[in-house]
């Protein structure tokens, strides 16, 4: 049985233009990830899985090509009709954990639902409970620079959360962390992808991290060169 | 979401104390400058107002030269004849001549200079005129013959000579002896409170003055006549009397109601210079507001990068910077409406402690909600732009920043 497609790119260039040259950061991906897949994209730095990222979490649109997120074209949407999307389909999990400072850490998790117009009762319920199932209940009233590392991915992955998005995108999410806090953050995401059935999409330079991935694409100049499939899993 | 954006902007506040605590500073004084000025210049208006309202809007005043000030060394009079000439006029129900006089008056050992007024009682009591000159004698009666006088605020207060001064005293006009059979209450200007009155016969012997040197003349309109119509009459009898043409008088007739327009245009007018200096100083703290923000929008680039991938719509990041610059306006305001508040209280304090009762601090609720508003919106208008730079920044651009 063949899963439905949740993100399509369909060759999809990203061009740059840095004074007169052209820098082609994407060369036509084709790339098709399923509703609740566990991709992984692989690839040295300057390879394009940055912006092919940007193109996957609807951060960017495409110089030419298409991407469909659930069967809808979004390459021409305006900047605030994609933060819609993203608001609703994407959470992110990003390298530097990307917390507001001046937020506690369920504020932080509450801020995606403010932006999809949530009621603050709701919110706080729904950010409290999330920040207990990354095993930060006691923590919620902590701003950033009173958590760890590891804490503050934790906190990252219950944002990520916290609109029930379909997908999550998380952009070297054990790259600031040390091999033991690592191992926790991707036992959540496995979690993620396990039980919740979410689509994960995983950013990294890391062969260890990306082996946890369903499938694994790899980048260079802007192309896919392999596409590994995982038997360990699926 | 509203109250979400504000207690955002709050977040940002307490992170940044020192710098939101500078900015506001900005704000702060502007609105403290311009409430404070508003605020006393209300309240001398209304003083003023009060007193015009003693007097009444039935009253015309005549004076002698084109100024309509009175002098007393002006050397152009008014003459018995124009009095009898005003007196004339249908419509006037009293007319009250009086001369003013800078004159020596010693009491208890002590000479001093201030104004006599002698009033003339002819046709009305001396304390009828008194009452419809807008002053009220508050203890004892009024002066009669020669040899009486009724005693102003400052002398019964003693602020004026060592010794206050009670009825019943006596006191030395230019070496003459008189009796203190009266005192007035305060009038609430500390030039008018020292205005010693007698009676117009005591101030033609003691000055030695005729019939026509006549200083200043006020006139009761009767009930129903229109004080202006009547006025427009006297100045016609007067031009033909002192046999002067249209646009050359050497008199000036005022009603009730010129005085208050010729003040209110005279408080307007230093009102709107005064609060154009204190605006300029707004004008400065919203261009603080201004940089403030372009930094805040700088530093915070990667926030706002963070906040557009978690699904911050571009107006969304707008109405977030352009709510926490407006904040910093409304706090500032309400900062400064409490200072401006109590610089004015403060001011209007001393004015009284000096004998200038008139001068009060007004606070009529459109000051308190126009300051606060008005704080927002220069707030507001100097987050614009910033804001505007905000909402239009790319959310790849933005989370690369650092």
């Amino acid at each position: 049985m063949t899963k439905k497609s949740i993100i399509k790119l369909e060759k999809v260039w990203k061009t740059y233009t840095m004074g007169e040259a052209e820098v082609h950061a994407l060369r036509g991906i084709d790339l098709d990830i399923k509703e609740g897949e566990f991709v992984a994209i692989m690839g040295p730095s300057g390879s394009g899985k940055s912006t092919a990222m940007n193109m996957v979490g609807a951060l960017d649109i495409p110089t030419r090509g298409r991407i469909l997120l659930d069967g809808k074209d979004i390459s021409h949407l305006t900047e605030s009709a994609l933060a819609q999307v993203r608001g609703k389909k994407i959470g992110f999990i990003f390298q530097q954990f990307n917390l507001l400072p001046t937020l506690t850490a369920q504020e932080n998790v509450m801020l995606p639902m403010i932006f999809q117009g949530i009621d603050a009762e709701e919110r706080k319920e729904r950010a409290a409970k999330l920040l207990k199932m990354v095993e930060l209940g006691e923590r919620i009233n902590h701003k950033p620079t009173e958590l760890s590392g590891g804490q503050q991915q934790r906190v990252a992955i219950a944002r990520s959360l916290a609109n029930n998005p379909e997908i999550i995108l998380a952009d070297e999410p054990t790259g600031n962390l040390d091999s033991k806090t690592e191992a926790t953050v991707i036992d959540f995401l496995k979690k993620l992808h396990e039980k919740e059935k979410k689509t994960i999409v995983l950013v990294t330079h890391d062969e260890e991290v990306a082996k946890v991935a369903d499938r694994i694409e790899h980048l260079r100049d802007g192309q896919i060169i392999r596409t590994q499939k995982n038997s360990k899993r699926s | 979401m509203w109250t979400d954006y504000f207690r955002l902007a709050f977040k940002t506040f307490t992170s940044e104390k020192k710098r939101t605590l500078l900015t506001l500073i900005g704000i702060f004084i502007g609105i403290a400058a311009v409430v404070s000025l508003i605020s006393l210049g209300q309240g001398l208006q209304a003083g003023i107002r009060g007193q015009f309202d003693v007097l009444g809007t039935n009253k015309i005043f005549v004076t002698p030269g084109s100024r309509g000030a009175f002098n007393p060394a002006n050397t152009i009079k008014l003459s018995q004849k124009d009095v009898d000439a005003m007196r004339a006029v249908s419509g006037v129900k009293a007319v009250s001549a009086m001369i003013y006089k800078i004159a020596g008056v010693e009491y208890s050992g002590e000479r001093k200079y201030t104004f006599v007024i002698g009033i003339d009682d002819s046709e009305e009591s001396f304390e009828k005129v008194m009452e419809a000159f807008g002053v009220t004698i508050n203890q004892g009666r009024g002066a009669r013959g020669t040899r009486e006088a009724v005693i102003p605020y400052r002398f019964v207060i003693g602020d004026f000579y060592k010794k206050p001064v009670r009825v019943g005293d006596r006191l030395k006009i230019e070496g003459k002896k008189f009796r203190a059979t009266g005192a007035v209450s305060q009038v609430g200007n500390p030039q008018d409170d020292t205005n010693l009155y007698i009676t117009m016969d005591s101030a033609k012997e003691l000055f030695n003055v005729g019939d026509d040197e006549i200083d200043y003349v006020m006139i009761t309109v009767k009930d129903g006549e229109k004080p202006a119509t009547v006025a427009e009459q006297i100045k016609k009898r007067l031009r033909k009397t002192r046999n002067v043409k249209e646009g050359n008088e050497d008199f000036t007739v005022q009603t009730t109601e010129d005085f208050m327009k010729t003040f209110n245009t005279i408080l307007l007018i230093v009102q709107i210079v005064l609060i154009g200096i204190a605006a300029i100083s707004l004008l400065v703290g919203g261009v603080n507001i201004a940089n403030t923000m372009y930094t805040a929008v700088m530093e915070r680039t990667k926030e706002i990068g963070i906040m557009k991938a978690i699904g911050a719509k571009n107006s969304d990041i707008f109405m977030i910077f352009l709510i926490e610059s407006g904040m910093l306006g409304v706090v500032g305001g309400i900062l400064g409406l409490g200072a401006g508040a109590g610089l004015s209280k403060l001011v209007s304090y001393g004015a009284r402690k000096t004998g200038w009762a008139m001068v009060q601090s007004l606070f009529p609720w459109y000051l308190t909600i126009g300051a606060i508003l008005f704080s927002f919106v220069v707030g507001a208008i100097a987050g614009t732009l910033p804001a505007r730079q905000a909402s239009k920044l790319k959310p790849v651009d933005a989370l690369r920043y650092e």
